[in-house]
């Protein structure tokens, strides 16, 4: 770090980024360190040479596919082309500008992570992209939702938790899912979707190699936008292998805004230059200023089309800044104000507006009709949100799984459980009927065939003993009587055959006298000891038999 | 009568033999069977006639092309299907178990091997956040019909990095579904089921039963045959005490349920087969029949399936219990190297003999046999 020394950094127009050709590269980082110096540094005074955007072999003799890039100048664009630009960012700004409002106002809450300042690299890539064409993305999401075509009022509601969101409030800020716009999320966990891209990539191939879908214009491309922080977890590396090994048709991009929460790239990182990384791999890599959509557009031409020619992967790192602190819980300290000031200055819709003036594309009041116009929408898209209902309580337990009946889907398409040829196993207890529910649903006890009181006539012959035995307690009958009664009531597995149970329903009386063996054992099992009575000892399950025992004795 | 009577009260006092109803030692699906093949052999048919059936399932994973499997389970498809459909991959399990899981956002089926479940640890996060969670927080728009699969549990002396059980973990997690076969149906039936299933399914099987053989019906050799998911079976009937199992334990479960037929106490070994969801009523209704409830697993015993099944008998059939639920696991140890260590910190046929004598109040020996 100490070998850093000051230089002089060139003024913000000439850093611009091309696809092929030398330029100065310079970032403004203030080393947040020790001395609490301010000090500037270019990167490739630390090398020892001014950087190229490209080095890889691979694209340096290439024709572009697609772009009207000349040397010098940025890309020229139409009148259409760049009001499509400017709505499209200032959406993004106003969106979350707004998201900021009602968070402190607590609409919103959570983890809330917002674009401001990069604005550029969304659109630049995204307005280029089909439908069919997919984006991944991590938790700062917001903006590329809305540049793939997600209703403002969608992303909103999802959100404020509303059940009108894009995911019905489930996913939240962090976890924006469309699956008609191909927005494939969303990811809380950095890295997390590069690989998810690169497999979107790879489904992308495989249809077109496999399966024998083709598209005339060529294959589904996916970008995968992920922040300078991620490029040293390993899951980046296994895919920039991976990707080029199998020609897959993404686009990584970079977006390094130089900070990861408070952590500044060039502290985390042993080599800041992640566009390098590319050729380390065999694509190419390409860096590219962040802040100027015009830029970033021209270079996304050109990795779009090699991905969707099937040329394989390219690695692009735009250099950019975000204005405000990692999410709205940071307070962002640890960020030099010199350095949010630099970057401030090379606000890209301030560029591109500038722009449109010198290059009399549209006159001031077309542009301010059509911030009126997002003021509005975004005004809209609040209310909408603010006065849709919040998740039904039931939502709770729903998309759980695609398949809530558990039993998957057979061949037909069709819930295999409604197939009546369907296969139980061989889990049949009881009768089928209390099982024709699947195990998710909560568990209801099980159904016994068996009657849980006995019939009538039992009923009635129990009543008859009682008499007799209370009149022999009485002395009124003297009965040398000891009598176990058995009374057995039917099993719930009648059908097992076993001769012991009944088989007609009803239940078997037995009466005899009991010995004295049997009087002492089932005295003992008596709570109060006591003989003499009449008595119930005790009733229970043995076997799937019920039974009960009752006990009078007078024996003499 | 007296010795119903006796029998019936519970005192023991008397022991006949009882009359057995017929079949209910021997399984009831063998019965006619003629032909029997390796779980190996099952895993392989069902994967090949799955990726027959259906363009958008392919395999990927560590050697299952060029070299046939890890564990041969693979073998020959990479010859009929040709690299596209199964591809060999570098050894980044976090990587391309995200990629699978991408391919499966577009609604591709993709199966993807981890030479052993140790290793989808290092892919863990996709396997959760990216798989499990995906149409929960989209809401339902987006499903990732994916099979993540390979050998779990302890093999023989492969030290304590290769021999942990992840069914606890996975079946822990809602918007899996965890399934682990026993026998080459199991394997046959769970495997289709698994693949044509439109969420995400973690497969969990076991090195050491790849070569076991099973008989298996005619009907399990179709090639639309599936088991379904959620579903146990119960591999033998019993009336004294339920003894569930999952994988390689149900046949160590059902050597012990021979041992205690013939000391009189007749076992019902349920093979779960589908650890998530757990098939809840089977077992409660097993329990309300026998009373006595052993559960047996190879893996840790804290936070364990044995765990989640004594408080589902807990909460639905407490009545019915006649003793405290047994509980077998694995040593609460990581896995020992050295063969007579492993033999103690794996369950064998004589814990689960004596756990259900002393769930059955038998008098037991006290000390484990070495």
């Amino acid at each position: 770090m100490s070998a850093f020394a000051a230089v002089r950094i060139p003024s913000p127009t000439l850093v611009g980024a091309r696809s092929a050709g030398e330029k100065p590269y310079a970032p403004f980082v203030s080393c947040p360190a020790a001395h609490g110096l301010h000090r500037t540094h270019l990167r490739s005074t630390r090398l020892g040479r001014p950087l190229l955007a490209v080095s890889s072999d691979v694209l340096s003799g290439q024709k572009s596919l697609g772009s009207n890039s000349s040397p010098s100048h940025h890309a020229v664009v139409s009148r259409e082309e760049a009001l499509v630009l400017y709505e499209d960012m200032l959406l993004g700004r106003v969106f979350e500008d707004m998201c900021a409002q009602m968070y402190y106002r607590g609409k919103m809450f959570g983890f809330v992570h917002l674009y401001n300042g990069q604005e550029a690299i969304s659109t630049g890539f995204i307005k280029l992209l089909e439908t069919r064409d997919s984006v991944v993305s991590t938790y700062r999401d917001h903006v590329h939702a809305l540049s793939k075509g997600v209703p403002a009022r969608a992303v909103m509601a999802e959100l404020f938790g509303k059940a009108t969101g894009c995911c019905r409030g489930q996913g939240g800020s962090m976890h924006m899912f469309s699956a008609p716009h191909n927005l494939l999320g969303g990811f809380a966990f950095i890295g997390e979707g590069i690989p998810v891209a690169t497999g979107a990539a790879f489904s992308s191939k495989y249809r077109h190699e496999v399966l024998k879908e083709s598209n005339p214009n060529g294959l589904d491309v996916t970008v995968a936008f992920f922040g300078d922080g991620t490029c040293n977890n390993g899951q980046f590396f296994e895919c920039l292998n991976m990707a080029q090994l199998w020609k897959l048709p993404i686009v990584f991009v970079v977006e390094n805004n130089l900070w990861a929460i408070g952590m500044s790239h060039l502290r985390a990182t042993s080599d800041p230059e992640i566009w390098k990384k590319g050729p380390a791999f065999g694509m190419p890599g390409v860096h590219v200023d962040g802040m100027d959509v015009l830029k970033v557009r021209e270079v996304a031409v050109e990795a779009i089309g090699r991905a969707r020619s099937g040329e394989g992967p390219t690695l692009v790192e735009c250099e950019t800044y975000r204005f405000r602190g990692h999410s709205l819980a940071d307070p962002d300290e640890l960020r030099n104000p010199d350095e949010k000031a630099h970057y401030a200055a090379r606000d890209p819709i301030i560029t591109l507006k500038k722009y449109i003036l010198e290059n009399s594309l549209a006159s001031e009041t077309e542009l301010k009709a059509i911030e009126k116009k997002i003021d509005e929408l975004i005004e809209d898209a609040v209310e909408f949100a603010d006065s849709s209902p919040p998740p039904p309580r039931s939502q709770l337990l729903e998309n759980v799984f695609a398949d809530p009946k558990g039993f998957g889907i057979g061949p037909d398409g069709k819930y295999r459980c409604e197939d009546p040829k369907f296969t139980e196993g061989t889990a049949q207890i009881g009768n089928s009927d209390s099982l024709e529910n699947d195990g998710l649903e909560a568990v209801k006890p099980v159904q016994f065939h068996s009657k849980p009181w006995p019939p009538p006539l039992l009923l009635l012959l129990l009543l008859l003993l009682q008499v007799v035995c209370l009149l022999c307690e009485a002395g009124l009958v003297d009965l040398d009587l000891g009598l176990l009664f058995l009374i057995l009531l039917p099993s719930p597995d009648e059908e097992r055959g076993d001769p012991l149970r009944s088989r007609s329903g009803h239940g078997v009386l037995v009466a005899r006298k009991v010995t004295e063996g049997e009087e002492e054992v089932l005295r003992a099992s008596r709570a109060d000891g006591e003989p003499g009575g009449f008595g119930f000892i005790g009733g229970g399950r043995s076997e799937g038999v019920r039974f009960c025992a009752f006990s009078s004795s007078r024996i003499r | 009568m007296l010795g119903v009577a006796r029998r019936k009260l519970g005192f023991g006092l008397l022991s006949t033999t009882r009359v057995l109803p017929a079949g209910s030692v021997l399984p009831k699906k063998y019965s006619t069977a003629a032909k029997e093949i390796t779980v190996r052999e099952a895993l392989n048919s069902a994967l090949d006639e799955e990726m027959s059936a259906d363009p958008k399932v392919f395999l990927m994973g560590e050697e299952v092309g060029e070299y046939q499997g890890a564990y041969k389970i693979s073998k020959g498809l990479l010859e009929k299907y040709g690299p596209d459909r199964v591809l060999d991959t570098p050894i980044t399990e976090a990587g391309f178990t995200g990629i699978g899981v991408g391919a499966a956002y577009y609604g591709l089926r993709p199966v993807v091997e981890f030479m052993t479940f140790n290793f989808s640890m290092q892919a863990i996060d996709h396997i959760i956040n990216s798989a499990a969670k995906s149409n929960y927080m989209s809401a339902g728009q987006i499903s990732v019909p994916i099979v993540f699969r390979g050998p779990n549990g302890a093999a023989a002396g492969v030290g304590a990095q290769h021999s942990q059980c992840y069914a606890a973990w996975y079946a822990h997690v809602p918007g899996l579904k965890v399934l682990s076969p026993y026998s080459s149906e199991d394997a046959r039936g769970l495997l289709k089921a698994a693949i044509r299933d439109p969420d995400p399914v973690v497969f969990l099987e076991n090195e050491l039963l790849y070569g076991e053989s099973f008989p298996v019906s005619a009907e399990v050799l179709d090639s639309s045959f599936c088991l379904p998911i959620g579903k146990a079976k119960i591999e033998r009937e019993g009336k004294h005490v339920t003894i569930t199992a999952f994988s390689k334990m149900v046949g160590y479960a059902l050597q012990a349920a021979e041992i205690l037929s013939k000391e009189g106490i007749s076992a019902e070994v349920i093979n779960l087969r589908s650890i998530r969801p757990l098939d809840r009523a089977t077992i409660n209704a097993s329990v309300r029949k026998t009373n006595r409830l052993v559960t047996v697993e190879e893996g840790f015993p804290q936070h364990g399936v044995g765990a989640e099944i004594c408080m589902s008998v807990m909460e639905e059939s407490f009545e019915y219990l006649d003793a405290p639920v047994e509980r077998i696991a694995g040593a609460d140890v990581p896995m020992p190297y050295a063969a007579n260590l492993e033999r103690m910190a794996v369950p064998q046929v004589d814990d689960i003999v004596r756990a259900a004598k002393r769930a059955c109040y038998r008098s037991v020996p006290m000390a484990a046999a070495a």
